[in-house]
């Protein structure tokens, strides 16, 4: 069954639709979403709300077009829209500090140099803001041009030019302290 | 799949681990507000909607601001007094050239109104679709109706909400307005196709040419109001 089958399903009332595209997009959303907020927790429930949007709201989308576009979009909105509410409860909370560092299990050195590669890439990560992180994922996770982006985010693309511009500099101010460990 | 990508791909997946989203989907999935039958199927049918309503409120004798009266004479049991009693809001977003401002709010113990302006291309005719109201909790408000005035470019409308699942009426409230907006280039004459002569369909042949349309949002407003209520007529 394709997406749009499973849309058609979804319209029609059928949940079966909706489990297709879970079973098929939720690793993706829910790995988009992480790496826009660094929290597991709020990554997994930004992707099932984005899920329920899309079964509340089948309608809006056009049959034959990409679902997979269409839906991280929305993936990627309600996961900053959660950051949002979270920053109005927890105002005074650094936003580094709010997360924490992934469990490594540096069994062999192979697996912990990658792990430490991984924690590196988090780190600074979590020094952008969230917008210059959705502008990250964005353009290099899910592979958006820079027009797309503007469409998306509604501003001119010379804004996403220079949050992409300001994001990739940040990162490798962050990054060039960990010599090695990831390749822009 | 370019490094930059494969690393943070490779990132999410270590922090996140399996993912298995569909036992709490499938728990919350039935809950979903399901579209009254006389609500239109399509985007044509929300433009007929509009272009009636529209004629409806500017030929009426009291078709006038503020829009709440509008609405509530849809219904002559509900309060009109309720133009003065609204919560005033500077909520606005812009997509593509098209801007959606919330105005301001009413809520008693039925039914929540929020007045909202849409203003975009001239020669446009636009119109609200899809909107759905939820509270700080995700908590689901059904969409009752709407009224309003529409114009080239600019759409006044009020959009009616059942409060009935409002838990603590008292309480302050956040809202987060979920809504997409259709625009329709309004074509005002019939174009000619410059190939066409008057001998292949005896009367000039005319091109009917497709309609132009455009689909804008989703807008997403987060609305505050301070925590009293108005009781219901």
């Amino acid at each position: 069954m394709d997406d749009s089958q499973a849309i058609r399903l979804l319209r029609e009332g059928d949940i079966a639709g909706l489990e297709v595209l879970v079973q098929r997009y939720q690793e993706r959303a829910v790995h988009a979403a992480y790496l826009i907020c660094l929290d597991v927790e709020m990554a997994q429930d930004a992707a099932q709300e984005a899920f329920l949007r899309v079964y509340r709201r089948s309608e809006q989308f056009e049959l034959g077009r990409p679902f997979a576009p269409w839906f991280l979009r929305i993936v990627a909105n309600e996961t900053l829209m959660a950051l949002r509410k979270r920053k109005r409860l927890l105002p005074l909370v650094g936003e580094a500090a709010e997360t924490s560092l992934p469990d490594l299990s540096p069994s062999i050195e192979a697996t912990l140099l990658t792990a430490e590669s991984h924690a590196a890439l988090r780190q600074a990560l979590a020094m952008l803001s969230p917008k210059q992180r959705a502008a990250v994922v964005y353009r290099y996770y899910l592979g958006l041009s820079e027009a797309q982006m503007a469409d998306l985010l509604g501003c001119p693309r010379g804004t996403v030019k220079r949050r992409l511009y300001d994001a990739r500099q940040r990162l490798r101010q962050i990054l060039s302290d960990c010599a090695g460990t990831i390749i822009w | 799949m370019n490094k930059i990508a494969q690393n943070l791909s490779e990132m999410a997946h270590e922090a996140v681990g399996p993912v298995d989203l569909w036992p709490g989907i499938e728990r919350r999935a039935p809950r979903r507000s399901r579209r009254a039958r006389w609500m239109p199927a399509s985007r044509l049918g929300w433009a007929a909607v509009v272009a009636l309503l529209a004629v409806l409120l500017t030929t009426a004798a009291y078709a006038a601001s503020p829009l709440f009266v509008d609405v509530y004479l849809i219904n002559p049991s509900w309060n009109p007094d309720a133009a003065s009693l609204g919560h005033s809001v500077d909520s606005s977003q812009t997509i593509d050239g098209v801007t959606v401002t919330v105005e301001q709010i009413y809520l008693d113990q039925e039914r929540i109104l929020i007045e909202t302006s849409v203003t975009g291309p001239q020669g446009m005719s636009l119109a609200h679709s899809g909107a759905e109201l939820y509270d700080g909790q995700g908590l689901l408000f059904p969409w009752i109706d709407g009224a309003g005035h529409v114009e080239l470019g600019k759409v006044t409308w009020v959009l009616a909400f059942d409060a009935t699942p409002l838990a603590d009426p008292l309480a302050e409230r956040e809202f987060e307005l979920l809504l997409n907006v259709n625009g329709i280039e309004v074509v005002e004459e019939a174009r000619v196709s410059p190939n066409s002569t008057e001998g292949e369909s005896g009367a000039g042949a005319v091109e009917l040419e497709p309609l132009s349309t455009s689909n804008y949002g989703p807008f997403r407003l987060e609305l505050r109001i301070p925590g009293t209520v108005t009781d219901a007529p």
